[in-house]
């Protein structure tokens, strides 16, 4: 199937370098200059998408599908359950884009017609067509992954792993318990949204209990050994929280088999836990409209081409951000940023019948850990023979037993990355 | 002066191709050459990455909307070289060629090198 569409998309593209043979390798008609270009998903890859097709192609129909009138961000949203911040600094509009000419529908995507090229709407019924669609589904929980983890049980020990109510859920439990309680947290196996979120969000949590709630404690109990950032993580809790925060890898039955909310226990293969508090960071997959599509294979997660983040098992869809099989490329809004950059590039490329760019793409994850301390990792990806691969002696992490000058740096670059990558994607 | 000289040659490319007259919809205020943009020139992919975290938002991170290409390229040189630099900066330079990081320097210091 991949060779096929790949072998599709090299003679489409060597049509468009001669005309005569256009009308009949491009029956889509890519080549129009009226191609309708739709986005599914209003996150950081898909309003960003919208935007640079837009900038791209300024006289072309840019639509996007997204079904809530206000996004709310995940990146600092540790900072609203650690007290920092207030979810509302979390909220964006879609006002921006639509000022630029972007038609954005507030509706459901319902199913995406392959062969007819068109996406239904829940709601308002109907359906939009598309000759190119980029898919930004970001992530839907695998409920029941977990046993006893199901929608009804996040109401009681939240995930807060999409931001939004599930966040204020959160703190309010924090704010609610009593000195002396035991917070709980819970963090899966990879792949997953934001790899090096949870140790910020337990680094956050960590400093509120020691400074507000000093006789409590959090747990960090984990179905792996290794994490991102691992060391920079673990100097800064044993220098920082020594008293507020253990962490139980793998190796120490930390791994969570099952929950039950009604009792707020959670369960290794060695022992059964009781929290007071309880965040259960749980399995995850790319969100569910990329399997109506097709374009999620077996891991429940989408695999792609780096050369233009093309699907490799529809045409003419492109998929972005942490639906995607990227690694070792993370899931982090600055992926999925820059990949809707370079995916509505690539695409403008082939409606202009330019020659494509090679891949070189970059992250950059910064990640809390206290209120004005801050650490990351970067790294430097290229396309190697189809897969995205890390480029030998580029990006790390943040040194070690640094001093405090460099972390605070780092946690005012982090504060300006998240007021510039907003303003990017949804100013 | 490479670079303008690319833009000439992408003009052509697509005032040449004829792809408006394929597409029957077309009218001319709507022709390929209209609306490609400097933003499709070569190596604008590579610079796609900056504008992440660069802006004139001010505070941590550098507002170089005002830099030449020779200041972007000196700055970047610097954090290539500097082995026990701790930004992400000096960690995301030793990701690229040389020639990259002129290309870089030039497409984005473009404006104010004339």
């Amino acid at each position: 199937m991949s060779k096929r569409v790949t072998l599709s998309r090299r003679h489409l593209l060597a049509g468009l370098a001669g005309t005569a043979a256009l009308p009949v390798l491009a029956p889509r008609a890519i080549a129009q200059t009226n191609a309708r270009l739709v986005v599914i998903g209003g996150g950081f890859g898909g309003a960003t998408a919208a935007k640079f097709l837009k900038h791209f192609l300024p006289n072309t129909s840019v639509t996007l599908i997204e079904p809530n009138e206000t996004f709310v961000a995940c990146p600092f949203s540790n900072l609203v359950i650690g007290g920092q911040r207030e979810i509302s600094q979390q909220a964006f509009t879609y006002d921006g884009l639509r000022a630029l000419g972007i038609d954005v529908v507030h509706q459901t995507a319902g199913d995406v017609d392959v062969d007819a090229h068109t996406v239904s709407l829940l709601e308002g019924g109907g359906s939009v067509a598309y000759d190119k669609l980029i898919m930004s589904p970001g992530v839907d929980i695998r409920w029941g992954a977990l046993e006893g983890y199901d929608e009804a049980a996040a109401e009681v020990m939240p995930h807060a792993w999409k931001a939004g109510a599930q966040t204020s859920l959160l703190r309010q439990q924090l704010e609610a318990m009593e000195d002396g309680g035991l917070v709980v947290m819970s963090a899966p196996l990879a792949p997953f949204r934001c790899p090096p979120g949870p140790y910020e969000r337990a680094s956050l949590i960590a400093h509120y209990l020691k400074t507000q709630k000093p006789a409590s404690k959090l747990l960090i109990l984990d179905a792996k050994d290794s994490f991102s950032k691992k060391p920079l993580f673990l100097e800064a809790w044993a220098k920082l929280y020594p008293d507020h925060l253990e962490w139980r890898g793998a190796a120490d039955f930390g791994r969570v088999v099952s929950v039950d909310a009604p009792t707020m226990t959670l369960s290794t293969d060695f022992e059964d836990i009781a929290a007071s508090v309880a965040n259960v960071i749980p399995p995850q997959k790319a969100g569910e409209i990329a399997e109506r599509a097709g374009v999620a294979d077996e891991t429940g997660w989408c695999p792609i081409n780096p050369l233009d983040f093309s699907s490799t098992l529809q045409p003419d869809i492109h998929v972005i951000g942490d639906a995607t099989i990227a690694a070792p490329m993370p899931k982090s809004a600055f992926s999925a940023n820059l990949q809707a950059k370079f995916c509505a590039m690539q695409i403008a490329r082939q409606v202009a019948g330019l020659d494509l760019e090679p891949t070189v793409l970059a992250n950059t994850c910064y990640s809390y850990i206290s209120p004005d301390q801050a650490i990351s990792i970067t790294g430097v990806y290229s396309n190697a023979d189809g897969q995205l691969a890390s480029i030998d002696g580029a990006g790390g992490l943040s040194p070690e037993n640094a001093d405090d000058s460099v972390r605070t740096a780092e946690a005012a670059q982090a504060d300006t990355w998240f007021r510039t990558i907003t303003q990017e994607a949804f100013g | 002066m490479i670079r303008k000289v690319r833009g000439l040659i992408l003009a052509g490319l697509l005032a040449g191709a004829g792809l408006a007259a394929c597409s029957p919809a077309a009218t001319p205020d709507e022709s390929v050459g209209a609306q490609a943009n400097a933003g499709l020139s070569p190596v604008a992919g590579l610079a796609l990455t900056c504008s992440g975290c660069h802006s004139s938002m001010g505070g941590g991170i550098a507002d170089i909307s005002d830099y030449t290409s020779e200041a972007i390229m000196t700055a970047l040189d610097r954090y290539r070289l500097e082995v026990d630099g701790t930004t992400v900066m000096h960690r995301l330079t030793r990701g690229y060629s040389e020639d990259q990081l002129q290309a870089i320097s030039d497409y984005l210091g473009a404006g104010q090198d004339e």
